[in-house]
């Protein structure tokens, strides 16, 4: 039995020496990293303005994911959150090539994922490293 | 009115469970995560999103280490002295000893903190460890131990050598073996649940803090398996040695 809880403390010991040395380097390994961009700017088209966002941001199914950060114990926690946007066609010939113009949905400022595709395994709520 | 042998270990048994009942939480709530039941995720968080927590749990176990080891060699002579070295005034000190021990930390917090601050050594891991390193406990316990030794026993090795410290290492230290091993258990966990020294030695420096402090400033999602990380050196010593505290304990001359 005191053999047992010897050998069960001391692999107990490595593992908690092992995470104290590598765990902020396993957080990155198996932490998701996305490239991301705060949403400012916007296109004035009938004294209304709209948020402008690439083409690459948003789903299928017309949503876009967003990122907030939260300051953590050890650093900034940044989660993921999916969000439904409403578009607006615009017609101009001084519009942006390979964008998309939101009506509602997203706010001035917030941070999205600009490859809506390399984001399509995440879920609501899940961590993820900006790179 | 006797309490039969059957009523004496229920009462027992309810009382070592109202004892253990928080750490049993403490654990099974460490294996909870969201909506999951059994799950080691919780440890997940705790040693990869918050990986910087263990650098508090290494302090924790630098200080303990350092407070037992030191206290040890500091309280081991002054027992003996208390115990068997006749000089005018030893009684009315050891006195003074033991009221010292029966103070609460509280009564002697300031002129630590005083004492530590014309050393220049607050704020610094220095300053958490020194107070701690004088116990009036440790060296009451090892007089009491002591005292048991034959005086006869030492006379007879001073006819062999007159250093003290021969005397102490090969006569006197051989016999409290159990001695050394229990009071190296008690001031292990008492310099290992050190908060209010830290909070206050220590305000202005985080980054010293042992886990004790941080554990209060951990996510509420994974306290308990900072709470658990935090039990495992105590719980490892206790199931490691109990048979030596309890040997120790029943050697004890009150």
């Amino acid at each position: 039995m005191k053999r047992l809880s010897v050998i069960v403390t001391i692999v107990i010991l490595m593992i908690l020496i092992v995470f104290t040395l590598f765990g902020g380097r396993i957080y990155e390994l198996i932490t998701p990293k996305v490239q991301v961009m705060v949403v400012n700017q916007s296109m004035k088209f009938d004294d209304i303005h709209y948020l402008v966002i690439p083409e690459t941001a948003l789903t299928e199914d017309n949503c876009v994911y967003t990122v907030t950060g939260e300051l953590g114990f050890s650093k900034t926690i940044f989660t993921v959150h999916k969000k439904e946007v409403n578009l607006i066609v615009l017609e101009s010939e001084y519009l942006p090539d390979k964008s998309l113009f939101i009506e509602s949905g997203l706010v001035r400022g917030e941070m999205i994922i600009t490859s809506a595709e390399s984001a399509l395994t995440l879920k609501d709520g899940d961590k993820v490293i900006i790179e | 009115m006797s309490i039969s042998r059957k009523s004496l270990f229920v009462i027992l048994s309810i009382l070592a469970l109202i004892f253990v009942f928080p750490v049993f939480v403490t654990i099974i709530k460490s294996m909870q995560y969201g909506n999951k039941a059994i799950t080691l995720a919780q440890f997940g968080e705790f040693f990869f999103t918050n990986h910087t927590a263990m650098k508090y749990f290494w302090n924790s176990v630098l200080y303990s280490s350092v407070i037992t080891v030191f206290c040890l060699i500091v309280s081991f002579p002054l027992g003996f002295l208390f115990a068997k070295v006749k000089f005018p005034g030893r009684d009315a000190l050891f006195l003074v000893y033991i009221v010292v021990m029966l103070l609460p930390f509280q009564a002697t917090l300031l002129p630590n903190y005083i004492q530590l601050r014309d050393m220049n050594i607050l704020q610094t891991p220095h300053g958490l460890i020194l107070p701690m390193i004088f116990s009036p406990f440790a060296v009451f316990l090892f007089r009491q131990f002591i005292v048991g030794i034959s005086d006869d026993v030492l006379e007879y090795t001073r006819l062999e050598t007159s250093s003290v410290f021969l005397l102490l290492r090969y006569v006197v230290m051989p016999q409290l073996k159990e001695a050394f091993a229990a009071l190296a258990i008690l001031i292990f966990c008492e310099s290992w649940n050190m908060v209010e020294q830290a909070i206050i030695f220590a305000s202005e420096a985080p980054e010293i803090m042992p886990l004790s402090v941080v554990l209060n400033h951990l996510p509420e999602d994974v306290v308990y398996a900072g709470a658990t990380v935090y039990m495992y050196p105590v719980l490892v010593i206790f199931l490691l040695f109990r048979k030596t505290l309890e040997k120790s304990m029943e050697k004890f001359r009150w």
